[in-house]
């Protein structure tokens, strides 16, 4: 092997052995130790290479352990992700914001509130939410979600009482609301659209009203605000549902 | 049909098909969502004229609700009639209906 020594010795430094027929420095067991640049088509080492930074491409980095990674993750296609929670995580949702002062009145009647999704898969659950205000002048108010026209999530059959998905005390006067709020958990076991509707009805079919008070006075009293009503359908992933 | 309220367009559709099933935004004759299938829906001539003559009604009996609304209520009245005995509980209740006459 042809070796050739450059540099200088002074202060028994900065001597460099390099084979001039491949151009390779080999320092065998040694170290390499510089403050400046080294450049190098290929650069191997057995032992550990320190540096301050490193720069280029790390397409080849092998056994990157995770916990050493800081900082926020780029925008990256996560859809191969693997060992996420399996606890009814939220496949999509679908929200009707519902700001009309609205009335009704007679048997079970659609109110408005209607939403449509699609399941992604006929094992996912549909989780249904309503919040909002509503108002009768009667002692009671009830309400039912339907699927496709058809009601669900009610309460079990007996004898001839009305079957519902939840109920409102009434005021019992023209000037006050009650909180419209209810859920049901539904396996519809579908991937075709499917539309959810609330419907409501009061005693002895009287009026109901969502979003106002019954009078529904023009004055700047909180009797009479007028209110807003969300009706959220979310598709979830991994849910269980017990009877 | 409930006299102590303002009627508005959704009192008249009740008043004219009582047993009837819809809803409606915003007291607005084009959104009625009418769910009845056994009763026409009535129309908006229909409808504004049942609605005039209940507002008629209504404030023929205006008197009435304005001065509900102001009597006070009956434990404040009982107090009124121990300190002030009869004719005093007499006198805050005529004020009230002199406001508010018959016409």
């Amino acid at each position: 092997m042809a070796i050739s020594i450059f540099g200088t010795k002074a202060n028994n430094t900065d001597i460099v052995v390099k084979d001039t027929a491949t151009g390779d420095v080999d320092l065998s067991s040694g170290d390499l130790t510089t403050t400046g640049d080294v450049n190098s088509a290929t650069l191997t080492a057995t032992g550990t290479v320190a540096a301050n930074l490193f720069s280029g491409s790390g397409a080849s980095l092998t056994a990157l352990q995770s916990a050493q990674l800081t900082g926020a993750l780029p925008a990256i296609d996560g859809s191969a992700l693997t060992g996420i929670s399996s606890i009814g995580s939220i496949e999509k949702m679908v929200v009707q914001e519902y700001t009309a002062a609205t009335s009704g009145s007679g048997g079970f009647s659609n109110t408005g509130l209607e939403v449509t999704i699609t399941p992604a898969s006929a094992s996912n659950k549909i989780l249904l939410l309503v919040t909002g205000s509503c108002a009768t002048n009667v002692n009671t108010l009830v309400v039912r979600f339907t699927e496709n026209n058809v009601a669900v999530a009610l309460g079990d059959p007996a004898g001839s009482r009305t079957r519902v998905s939840f109920k409102v005390r009434g005021q019992h006067d023209n000037n006050h609301s009650a909180t419209l709020s209810g859920s049901a958990i539904l396996a519809p076991n579908s991937t075709s659209a499917l539309t959810y509707r609330v419907q409501m009805t009061t005693e002895n079919n009287n009026s109901w009203y969502i979003n106002r008070s019954v009078n529904d006075s023009n004055q700047a009293v909180v009797n009479h605000a007028r209110g807003a009503t969300y009706f959220y359908a979310i598709e979830l992933a991994n849910t269980t549902i017990n009877t | 049909m409930d006299y102590s309220k303002q009627p508005e367009l959704h009192e008249a559709i009740v008043a004219l098909r009582p047993t009837s099933t819809f809803s409606m935004r915003d007291q607005d004759y084009s959104t009625i969502d009418w769910q009845d299938t056994e009763n026409a829906q009535p129309t908006l001539e229909e409808c504004n004229t049942k609605l005039a003559e209940l507002t008629a009604l209504y404030q023929a009996k205006e008197y009435q609700h304005n001065r509900a609304a102001e009597y006070p209520s009956i434990e404040d009245q009982l107090d009124d009639l121990f300190h002030n005995g009869i004719d005093g509980w007499k006198a805050s209740i005529q004020a009230i209906k002199d406001k508010y006459p018959k016409e």
